[in-house]
């Protein structure tokens, strides 16, 4: 049995992004989640940085949110 | 009746070949080509906790050197990857690894297994017979409005010269028209594949990605849907929309020799 963690930090942008609504959905697949709104000029954007045993599941959660972009990813365990 | 009634569920589409544990596409394989995907018997996603263990398994069934496996992180983009014996072993075995900002792979390389995972996501399969060019395409809904399957065409074509017409594409398990229903952001993305019925709004993956095909010139005879709901056949395979976090992946894997 192998389990591996992630750090995987990346952007989500969505000119109609709920911050709140985002990280509640994050925090059943990761630890440590942050939710940092970075949007300028009328473009939504959150940047998120968790850690998490299944980042795949992560971006299928986001990917109903907004575009992923940005993305940043390192084994940490 | 109910005996009948299953037997006739289970009876696979006849475009495939059925195994214990995936299917392959009959077209493909009567041209050396691998295309097939795998059941829910084993999680091959990269949270599984016997990631290695049952990629090698299942890999060793189909041929394949688990090590060998390319794989792309999917962040259910627009974004294509075009793969060398350089990239040999991306994401085999670590998501850390696998391909970044891309939702499909291509190689013309023999002998380079390229693989995408899904759990209601489409998965297609694509070969050229003439140039010897095959890929495999992630297509959520977000990625499908990108035109991941049109820019994997497109790229097929401006790269290798692949054209339209000698294209063979096989269509992986999805949730379906059928189940797959939809929230107005989704909705207001798409002029076709969007179905009212009864209040809800439902999308088809499978017509919109076929769509984009045929309007680039594949010809219909040359597209092989698998015709497998994941929702409806959450026995066999894996649906996100059914199990949530405790859905596996399965894997669509293409690779010629």
């Amino acid at each position: 049995m192998l389990i591996k963690k992630y750090s995987l930090e990346f952007l989500l942008n969505n000119k109609n992004i709920n911050q709140e609504e985002v990280k509640k959905s994050l925090l059943e697949f990761g630890d440590n989640v942050d939710v940092a709104d970075t949007s300028s000029n009328g473009q939504g954007s959150l940047k998120i940085h968790l850690e998490t045993i299944d980042p795949a599941t992560i971006f299928d959660v986001c990917a109903q949110f907004g575009r992923i972009g940005c993305i940043k990813v390192n084994e940490i365990i | 009746m109910r005996i009948i009634m299953l037997a006739a569920k289970t009876k696979p589409n006849e475009s495939l070949l059925q195994t214990s544990h995936y299917y392959q596409f009959k077209a493909f394989l009567d041209k050396g080509v691998i295309a097939c995907f795998s059941n829910r018997k084993l999680d091959l996603g990269f949270a599984s906790p016997d990631i290695i263990e049952n990629r090698k398994y299942f890999l060793k069934k189909t041929g394949v050197n688990y090590e060998d496996l390319v794989c792309c992180q999917q962040p259910h983009g627009g974004g294509v990857a075009i793969i060398g014996k350089q990239d040999i072993g991306k994401g085999a075995n670590s998501f850390a690894t696998a391909v970044r900002d891309c939702d499909a792979l291509i190689t013309d390389c023999a002998n380079l297994p390229l693989a995408v995972f899904t759990a209601d996501c489409l998965s297609l399969f694509m070969f050229s017979p003439k140039k010897k060019v095959i890929a495999v395409v992630h297509a959520g809904w977000r990625s499908t409005k990108e035109g991941i399957t049109k820019n994997t065409l497109e790229l097929m074509s401006s790269r290798f010269g692949v054209g339209p017409k000698e294209i063979m594409v096989g269509l992986g398990p999805a949730i379906r028209s059928c189940c797959y229903e939809i929230t107005q952001e989704c909705k207001d993305c798409f002029q076709d594949g969007v179905i009212e019925k009864n209040g809800k709004t439902y999308l088809d993956l499978v017509k919109i990605n076929s769509g984009q095909l045929k309007s680039m010139g594949v010809l219909s005879e040359n597209i092989f849907d698998c015709g497998f709901c994941t929702l409806c056949r959450n026995d066999e395979f894996f649906s996100y929309r059914k199990e949530g976090k405790a859905a596996g992946r399965m894997m669509s894997l293409i690779v010629f020799k």
